[in-house]
């Protein structure tokens, strides 16, 4: 049972470690939580949805519905973003709320405010034996999924150039003036890696729900949110930490409280995050920033 | 030069509390006048100004906290539902309790209160929750702070789901009389509107917007962050849940959910929309959110314009919102009022700047700042190593050092910015060390900064005066000793602008008026002449030497104009390396053979030391040790 | 010359605005009746307004061709969102109200009903639930107000019922304290089935939109006293997921729901669901009337409906028809003694009565079964008024 809450945590965690990172990626490089992250997650599930009906193949889908989340988070900072450069965190954070508003409410009037089936393959039901443990596919894959896109997002911070820049400014964003790339593609990059995060989270979550609707991205994006915080906000371990960590808090306070005391859960939670937050202000990892006079 | 009647006024009122005063009268009597006219136009449009007035409630709530603050609150939806519970609850029937809510403790039941008692025991019990809920701010700010605003949306939301035996759990709660209609709520909005119109010019709000606009700043003044959060945020809960209250009476049925994250960011909107930092921006947000939503929800239905069938569009009313809102943004990110009161006393030219002050007497006792062994360490580096230093009263000591010998860390250390890894610190004789910058203040020591921090969201008599009225009783006389620093450093003309206004040169001269209206024993400047011409520099030599004779205060400062310092200063303390390497009168100092090889060997020439010369501003000022 | 008729045409445009406003407030035209719909149709509770809205339009459409409500009354509908907002709703009661609404329509959910019921009761206007379900609803307002679609604690007898003559004995309950429906109907279910001699073997909770169910579904299955259902009013997205995990899991465990899991999104998860049980407001079996409204349904508005709401609005066009033609009268007391006074009105999702109940209607529900795929009838069941619990 422990090796299963285990794996269990690990799963959830990762998903929140993707999203967490889509958000911190963002922020580091532009000052906004996007909460409009959460739209990106359901465009991807309602790309995913029109593909399949299309009738094309699963493998082909999934990069379609990725890639959209993608497209749709560069779109998103050319149009509602880019004119409020420089405006306070306060700002940009309202403004993505509208966004968010606004993006919902065209799916809910355009498509249809009930939820769309998407049936996933058979095989992503099933479960592996190890001896008396039985462990799901879809939690494994949630797993595998979320490993190598931190992977892979790790390796192009650390071995390209636009990586480099990237991580030099999140910590100064005038270092990139140095370094002699726009600032424009610095931030339509950082879009561009935060819409491929919420992309994929989308993915591994709708495995688990196997539906689609108009309203599906806020509690994700809410966890999402509490995660970059808890990790420290802007800093990248920091969010891949705040999202396990939340995870397996979540999970562990599922299976051990008892049925009395369930209903508080989330209160619990939250109270344990106000505590972290009051002996790490700034996070677990806080992020590394210049000082600035 | 005042009237009269201003005359007795000015002396038991100050100038801004009165302007307070009579806006706050204005908006309520505006919301008197909006309230007359739906009486007159029918039983829905009271019912929407009604529920208009509640939500303005919600929303100045939000105003005093966030608005001085800085910080966004995403929590007091989650107290404006704890305040529609506690009045449900209080003033329910009896018969509807016991038939409802069976399992509910003797304590709460049958109370069968009237609103106005009902509303009494919020407020009372608004004063505890909020001092409790807002424990975690004590050490939180910024975003940290903001988070933990929502955590404490989800707590309250997720406690009174899982309390079910008192609120039904997420069943409705039903069973409240409703007896709030538009004169209910109207006289509280307008009671709310006017508090928060108030606070931001009392001590407190005054104290709060400072550490929004600059916490080290506010804290050189001798500001208590952790109380003056407290403090805003209990305020502010004690209007949240009185909102709630209304709300209660005003629906007769709800649930936990109705106060969750749609309401909080419905009443954040708002208040962004109209500006968050003034009491007028709630208001306006407010009105212009309603008028907006009752227009574009007539179209949204549909119907016949001119004998063309429009089909109904849902969700115009949310896109239209969530559009202007961006739009307001875009063009207005201080929001429709840019963060402006109605000052209208100002604005119709009744109400000038208060008079100055006379001087305060010049201190007699020679007192000290006594710094023993100061040392600092940051992972391995060595800022300030054993350092002592005696600065006393009726005297100008000088500061200086290469660049990165750590004078500004020493300076931080004995203001308290900077705790000490070892060492003691004693002002006037009393004990300081290790604490924390406000207190330091507050024993007498006033200070500027390298990078000016001054508060340039508020006017600069608001920035002098927030000082001031530490020192001075009474916000009017308070008011008239910041008038008296300002006209001192020659901005009394400007007094009612906006700091952030100011040219650089100006800002240093605010930041030194503010750190003398706390009437210090010393007063501690970093680099003051960083960035002045000659003719500045020559002014501001002139008015210290000035406050220093006639104060007798006791003047510290660190500065790389070497000619100024030489001709300025009674007394030099040399640093190098993080050590006190020399002390005493600009002739002895200049030939001790210790500071011309330490300037020397800081590659800068000991020629200017010896003849001082005007030394160049460093090309690296960001070596030193000043940004802990 | 060309700016006049600019002029002229911002002023017809002003005047036809106004004219709009005003038009919310103009008194009907004769014996035409007034409808009053507030309805959510954007935020959370869209979902289940907009489709109860597309079912009662099409009654409404068809009663009106006939002549209107009792042949002889022109039936017009006046809809206004509500947003899903609470304050929002008491305020465009009062509006519909105002416009001279005799019959009021409101959202699928006890909240706002109840807000919008205080207004009506005092007027006497019959105020009826899309598909709110909580069994207090009517009880908290008073007499105007009706609920339409099948009671929680009535669903939840059908189905404990059902259960329990089955041979099962031991059930674990998933609740979710997270709103009335998601946590009481597993309670009622609870009530019945152990007042049968079932038994209550562990109960879990879950969070709304969690989508995570693999802490309770690894405490499902380490259970020491093995259930033999699980029952929970869970629904989208979290009875997919749910199913999902806890088969996933390796436990084959049948699950028993709620009306809330009869859609589309249920029947595409296949043979992950089969033996799942649920209950309907009504079921559509060849040649039934249920099928010939979602025909009719399909060829008005181009797609199948996505839930039994639609056809639970077209039912509401129905009781009011009823109700109309009883009264003779458009005077709103008169319809709500009519509508007091239904019995066994046959409606396309079965049979309707509300005489002798506290305006919850005593209804037919219908069981049906996933299998392979594909929905199985069980049948319809009108249990005894006695045996369902009290609210």
């Amino acid at each position: 049972m422990l090796v299963q809450q285990i794996v269990n945590a690990i799963s959830l965690g990762g998903v929140y470690a993707l999203l967490a990172l889509g958000l911190a990626i963002v922020f580091s490089i532009v000052g906004l939580i996007n909460f409009a992250h959460g739209e990106l997650m359901t465009i991807a599930g309602y790309c995913l949805l029109g593909a399949l009906l299309m009738g094309v193949p699963l493998a082909v889908a999934v990069v379609v519905a990725v890639a959209s989340a993608a497209i749709a988070a560069v779109l998103m900072e050319q149009i509602a973003f880019k004119p409020m450069r420089g405006a306070s965190v306060t700002s940009l954070l309202i403004t993505s709320f509208a966004v968010s508003s606004l993006l919902k409410v065209l799916f809910q009037n355009g498509i249809s405010a009930r939820p769309q089936p998407i049936a996933m393959p058979s095989w992503m039901t099933g479960a592996f034996q190890f001896g008396h443990v039985s462990i799901g596919v879809g939690p494994l894959l949630s797993i595998a999924g979320s490993a190598l896109a931190l992977i892979a997002l790790e390796l192009f911070l650390r071995r390209t150039v636009m990586g480099t820049a990237m991580r030099a400014a999140a910590e100064d964003f005038n270092v990139v003036r140095l370094m002699g790339i726009p600032a424009g593609r610095i931030i339509a990059t950082a879009f561009l890696l935060s819409g491929l995060l919420a992309g994929l989270a989308s993915l591994l979550w709708i495995a688990q729900r196997a539906s689609v609707d108009p309203l599906m991205g806020f509690t994700p994006v809410l966890k999402a949110f509490i995660a970059t915080v808890v990790g420290g906000l802007g800093s990248l371990p920091g969010a891949v930490v705040g999202g396990l960590l939340l995870g397996v808090i979540e999970v562990a306070l599922q299976s051990a409280l008892p049925p009395d005391v369930a209903p508080y859960r989330d209160a619990i939670v939250l109270s344990g995050v106000i505590l972290v937050l009051l002996f790490r202000p700034d996070g677990v990892i806080p992020a590394a920033r210049a000082q600035r006079s | 030069m005042e009237a009269g009647v201003h005359g007795v006024a000015e002396r038991r009122l100050s100038k801004a509390m009165g302007g307070a005063l009579v806006d706050a009268l204005a908006m309520a009597a505006l919301l008197v006048a909006v309230g007359l006219v739906l009486t007159m136009a029918g039983v829905a449009p009271q019912r929407t100004g009604t529920h208009a007035a509640i939500i303005l409630t919600a929303v100045v709530s939000l105003q005093i906290f966030s608005g001085n603050t800085g910080i966004v609150s995403f929590g007091h939806a989650g107290f404006v539902g704890l305040g529609a519970y506690v009045v449900g609850l209080l003033t329910m029937s009896a018969s509807v309790q016991a038939s409802a809510l069976r399992n509910l403790p003797t304590l709460l039941a049958g109370h069968e209160m009237p609103l106005l008692a009902a509303l009494g025991i919020v407020v009372v019990l608004g004063i505890v929750v909020g001092v409790v809920s807002g424990a975690p701010l004590f050490r939180l700010s910024g975003s940290g702070a903001s988070i933990a605003t929502l955590a404490l949306l989800i707590i309250v939301y997720t406690v009174l789901v899982a309390s079910r035996d008192i609120t039904r759990g997420s069943q409705p709660f039903y069973g409240v009389p409703r007896d709030v209609g538009l004169w209910t709520a109207i006289p509280v909005a307008a009671l709310a509107l006017a508090f928060a119109r108030i606070f931001r010019e009392l001590p407190i709000g005054l104290s709060a917007r400072a550490v929004a606009d600059d916490e080290r700043g506010a804290a050189a003044i001798g500001i208590d962050r952790r109380f003056t959060t407290l403090f805003a945020w209990a305020a502010s809960i004690v209007v949240a849940m009185a909102a709630g209250g209304l709300m209660a009476q005003f629906l007769g049925a709800f649930s936990p959910k109705d106060f969750y994250f749609g309401l909080a960011f419905t009443t954040l909107a708002m208040l962004i929309v109209g500006g968050m930092t003034s009491s007028l921006g709630a208001l306006s947000g407010v009105a212009v959110t309603t008028v907006v939503i009752e227009l574009v929800r007539r179209v949204e239905g549909g119907g016949e314009i001119g004998g063309i069938v429009i089909p109904p569009v849902f969700g115009l009313t949310e896109a239209v919102l969530a559009l202007s809102m961006i739009l307001i943004i875009w063009r207005r990110p201080e929001g429709l009022c840019g963060g402006r009161e109605l000052n209208l006393l100002k604005r119709l030219g009744l109400s000038g700047p208060p008079t100055a002050a006379a001087e305060p007497p010049a201190r007699t006792a020679r007192l000290t700042i006594r710094a023993d062994g100061l040392t600092k360490r940051y992972a391995g580096i060595v800022a300030v190593d054993d350092a002592g230093v005696e600065l006393p009263t009726d005297c100008i000591t000088g500061i200086i050092g290469p660049n990165g010998a750590g004078k500004t860390t020493l300076i931080n250390m004995i203001a308290g910015a900077v705790a000490p890894t070892s060492g003691t610190l004693a002002i006037a004789g009393e004990p300081v060390t290790r604490f924390a910058a406000h207190r330091v203040a507050r024993a007498g020591l006033g200070r500027t900064f390298q990078n000016i921090r001054i508060f340039p969201r508020m006017t600069l008599l608001e920035n002098v005066l927030v000082a001031s009225r530490q020192v001075v009783p009474g916000l009017a006389a308070a008011e008239r000793a910041a008038m008296r620093e300002l006209t001192r450093v020659g901005l009394a003309h400007l007094a009612e602008q906006p700091a952030g206004s100011l040219p650089y040169g100006l800002r240093r001269r605010l930041e030194v008026a503010r750190a003398l209206a706390l009437d210090p024993a010393f007063l501690v400047l970093d680099e003051p002449a960083a960035g002045m011409n000659p003719v500045e520099t020559e002014w501001l030599t002139t008015m210290l030497a000035k406050v220093r004779a006639e104060r007798r205060i006791g003047v510290v400062l660190i500065e790389h104009d070497l000619k100024l310092v030489m001709k300025l200063c009674d007394r030099i303390v040399v640093v190098d390396h993080g050590r006190v390497i020399a002390e005493g009168t600009p002739a002895e100092v200049q030939a001790n053979p210790d500071v011309i090889a330490a300037y020397l060997g800081s590659r800068t020439s000991a020629r200017v030391l010896a003849q001082t010369e005007q030394e160049t501003k460093p090309s690296n000022p960001t070596g030193e040790f000043s940004h802990a | 010359m060309r700016d006049r008729r600019r002029i002229n045409r911002h002023l017809a445009g002003l005047v036809s605005a106004a004219a709009l406003m005003l038009g919310a407030a103009s008194p009907a035209f004769a014996e035409e009746i007034i409808v009053g719909v507030a309805s959510a149709q954007t935020g959370g509770l869209a979902p289940f307004d907009q489709p109860s809205l597309a079912g009662l339009k099409i009654a409404v459409d068809e009663i009106n061709a006939k002549g209107g409500f009792g042949g002889k009354y022109p039936v017009r509908l006046v809809v206004k969102d509500t947003r899903s907002d609470m304050g929002a709703t008491a305020t465009i009661t009062q509006e519909l109200v105002d416009a001279g609404a005799k019959i009021l329509i409101t959202p699928c959910d006890a909240d706002p009903s109840i807000a919008a019921g205080q207004v009506t009761q005092p007027l006497g206007i019959p105020t009826l639930t899309f598909c709110g379900t909580a069994p207090i609803l009517t009880g908290a307002v008073g007499d105007v107000m009706f609920g339409t679609y099948p009671g929680d604690n009535l669903q939840a007898t059908v189905l404990a019922n059902y259960a329990y003559d089955q041979g099962l004995r031991k059930v674990y309950l998933l609740k979710s304290p997270d709103s009335t429906y998601t946590m009481r109907l597993p309670e009622y279910f609870g009530e019945v089935f152990t007042r049968k001699g079932g038994a209550v073997v562990g109960e879990g909770s879950f969070s709304m939109n969690q989508s995570d169910f693999s802490a309770e579904v690894t405490k499902i299955k380490n259970l020491a006293d093995k259930p033999d259902l699980i029952m929970t009013a869970g629904y989208e997205p979290d009875f997919p997921a749910f199913v999902q995990q806890l088969r996933a899991a390796g436990v084959s465990t049948p699950v028993f729901g709620a009306d809330a899991i009869g859609t589309g999104t249920i029947l595409g998860l296949g043979k992950l669901v089969d033996g799942t049980v649920y209950t309907a407001a009504g079921y559509a079996t060849p040649g039934s009337k249920l099928a010939a409204f979602e025909t009719k349904f399909k060829d008005v508005t181009g797609h199948a409906p996505e839930s039994a709401y639609e056809a639970n609005g077209y039912d509401i066009g129905l009781i009011l028809d009823t109700a109309v033609t009883k009264a003779d009268s458009v005077d709103p007391k008169a319809i709500r003694n009519a509508l007091a006074s239904i019995e066994k009105l046959e409606g396309v999702t079965g049979e309707i009565t509300y005489a002798g109940t506290d305006r919850m209607p005593l209804r037919s529900v219908a069981l049906v079964k996933y299998q392979d795929g594909a929905r199985v009838f069980i049948g319809t069941q009108v249990p005894a008024a006695a045996e369902v619990p009290a609210p």
